[in-house]
């Protein structure tokens, strides 16, 4: 019996060290080790997961066309991060339609302006209150179903009095409240998804030929605010007529207006990282022969309202 | 049976160091059956990597030294700000065949003087970084396998790995890898492997104003890189080492080192 416990002794001191490895092992290699090779396989994910802060040059193009246009001459090459570097804050996604809501912006500027000069033209011929509402109400029988609504500030009040209780402002609007004092233009979205309303607030701020009639007021005053409502699907509508109308080699540029992924991120749409391969995948044999410099709208009518169907079938 | 005291204790010292051996060799991870690119287990959810295997091309012809890649680096990865994933050399030669080489702050903002002594020849500039080889010095070394490489081609450091031993930052032969201060641990660049990955291309291929920069996808047979590299008379850096570097040089000058 003796002449084995040398045998047994070195057979329980392996164990010991086999336990104590596998316990070692167990505790100190990482559990994702050795999935895809000599390395821990999280470590791939986790630098996946990095989020890319430099930006494509051309997801500049989303929003700043203008610049975009203007970059020529000695700037044509040079990237716009060189100068305006892009940071995680600044390529931040864009929030909501903004596309739109610049657009309407620009729109409902051109119309209070418009709406304004009605105003000034008329009030100089000497047309009282009532007048006046008759021609907002007038200026609201439009196609774009927008109204026209002109409420009284602080200089008016003081010189001509309050205007008639239905032609005062609601009492705690709070948007009127602020931009007659502060003098800011304001656009809000407001309503339901498909019925939203644009509501848009242009304050008359006092210029030099105001004092002519407004005596009591002073340079810089806000004199009034003009209210302009109007659905924004009418504004979507005639946004789209805008882009239909565009040059065919600038069709592309017009979509990302809306479609901001066509250039800049393939990673998520890769039905459009190849344009070409996109086009022919989708031609279809009745369309003659394939063109690849085809504007977006040749295939996709059906997205689009009748109106600029009509446009792009002529 | 011969029952030798002395010899029993030998036996019985030799079964020990064997088992500590075996705890040892039990302790070294085992690579996986994907290391071995070509038998990865059809069961296991596998990245597209193997679709990829991308390389980097630059022109030095079209390289002016503007460091916008450096910053657009420093920028994307965090670099440490004494310390460069990419950095701009400048080769100046002089007509009796000196080389003035200078890296200012690692071309991060541009270049200025001249610094070479003599009428100056040839001046190029050559942007560098790492080469992303296909036999890699710096992860042979590493004794934890913190530094590897992905089936894609791409060399990467796992931070929460590495030992901060700096081995594979003396085995580099090409200079690019540092121990980041902050971390105590390797840093070299990934290729901006968080946008490859994406679809995007790497910073400094993406700020590259004169398209200095190249990057692609060997195994996409439409990439312009492959063109590139097969047809535009490309070299690498010390070719003699046979680290089969993927980062390509178009224009290459035999004073480049």
């Amino acid at each position: 019996m003796n002449s084995y416990q040398h045998l047994s002794r070195a057979a329980t001191l392996l164990a010991i060290l086999l336990f104590a490895g596998i316990v070692l092992r167990a505790n100190f290699v990482p559990a994702s080790f050795g999935k895809w090779g000599a390395y821990r396989a999280d470590h791939i994910d986790e630098e996946r997961d990095r989020k890319p802060l430099i930006k494509a040059d051309d997801s500049c193009l989303d929003c700043h066309e203008k610049e975009w246009d203007m970059a020529d001459g000695k700037h044509a090459n040079v990237p716009c991060a060189d100068c305006h570097f892009l940071d995680g804050e600044h390529a931040r996604p864009l929030e909501g339609d903004q596309s739109l809501n610049e657009f309407a912006l620009a729109e409902s500027r051109k119309n209070s302006q418009m709406v304004f000069k009605s105003l000034f033209a008329a009030m100089k011929e000497g047309w009282d209150q009532d007048d006046i509402e008759k021609l907002s109400l007038m200026l609201s029988q439009n196609e774009w179903g927008m109204r026209v609504r002109v409420y009284r500030g602080e200089p008016v009040i003081r010189q001509f009095g309050e205007a008639l209780p239905a032609r005062q402002a609601p009492a705690g609007d709070v948007d009127i409240r602020k931009a007659l004092l502060s003098g800011e233009e304001s656009l809000k979205i407001e309503g339901e998804r498909d019925a939203e309303v644009a509501r848009y607030l242009f304050p008359l701020k006092v210029e030099t030929p105001c004092l002519e009639c407004h005596t009591k007021a002073r340079i810089g005053e806000v004199n009034g605010v003009i209210e302009l409502l109007y659905p924004l699907n009418r504004m979507k509508l005639k946004m789209h007529t805008k882009l239909a109308d565009m040059p065919v080699d600038r069709s592309r540029e017009a979509c990302q207006v809306c479609h901001r992924f066509l250039n800049s991120r393939p990673e998520k749409h890769p039905q459009v990282k190849d344009f070409d391969e996109h086009i022919k995948k989708g031609w279809k044999a009745d369309m003659g022969p394939v063109d690849l410099g085809a504007p977006c709208l040749r295939c996709h009518k059906a997205h689009i309202p009748s109106i600029v169907k009509k446009n792009v079938n002529a | 049976m011969h029952n030798d005291p002395k010899n029993r204790r030998e036996f019985l010292k030799a079964c020990a160091a064997a088992g500590a051996a075996g705890v040892w060799v039990l302790l070294i991870p085992r690579p996986g059956a994907a290391q071995r690119v070509h038998h990865i287990d059809p069961s296991l959810q596998v990245p597209d990597w193997m679709d990829h295997y991308y390389a980097y091309v630059i022109d030095l012809n079209k390289c002016i030294g503007c460091g916008n890649c450096v910053r657009a680096c420093k920028r994307e990865n965090k670099v440490h700000e004494k310390f460069f994933r990419t950095w701009v050399e400048r080769y100046q030669i002089t007509d009796e065949d000196h080389v003035y080489v200078e890296s200012p702050n690692g071309g991060h903002d541009g270049f200025s003087g001249n610094v070479a002594h003599g009428k100056v020849t040839r001046s190029f500039f050559v942007p560098k970084m790492c080469n992303h080889c296909r036999n890699t010095p710096c992860t042979q070394v590493c004794p934890v396998h913190a530094s590897y490489q992905t089936p894609e081609g791409v060399i990467l450091v796992d931070k929460k790995r590495c030992i901060g031993c700096a081995y594979c930052v003396q085995a580099c032969p090409y200079g690019s890898r540092f121990i980041d201060p902050r971390t105590h641990t390797a840093d070299k660049c990934t290729w901006c492997y968080h946008r490859i990955t994406k679809g995007l291309l790497p910073a400094c291929v993406t700020v590259c104003p004169t398209n200095t920069r190249r990057f692609g996808d060997l195994k996409d047979e439409d990439d312009q890189i492959r063109e590139l590299i097969h047809n535009a008379r490309s070299s690498v850096l010390k070719p003699d080492l046979n680290t089969e570097p993927f980062c390509f040089y178009i224009g290459f000058d035999r004073a480049i080192r």
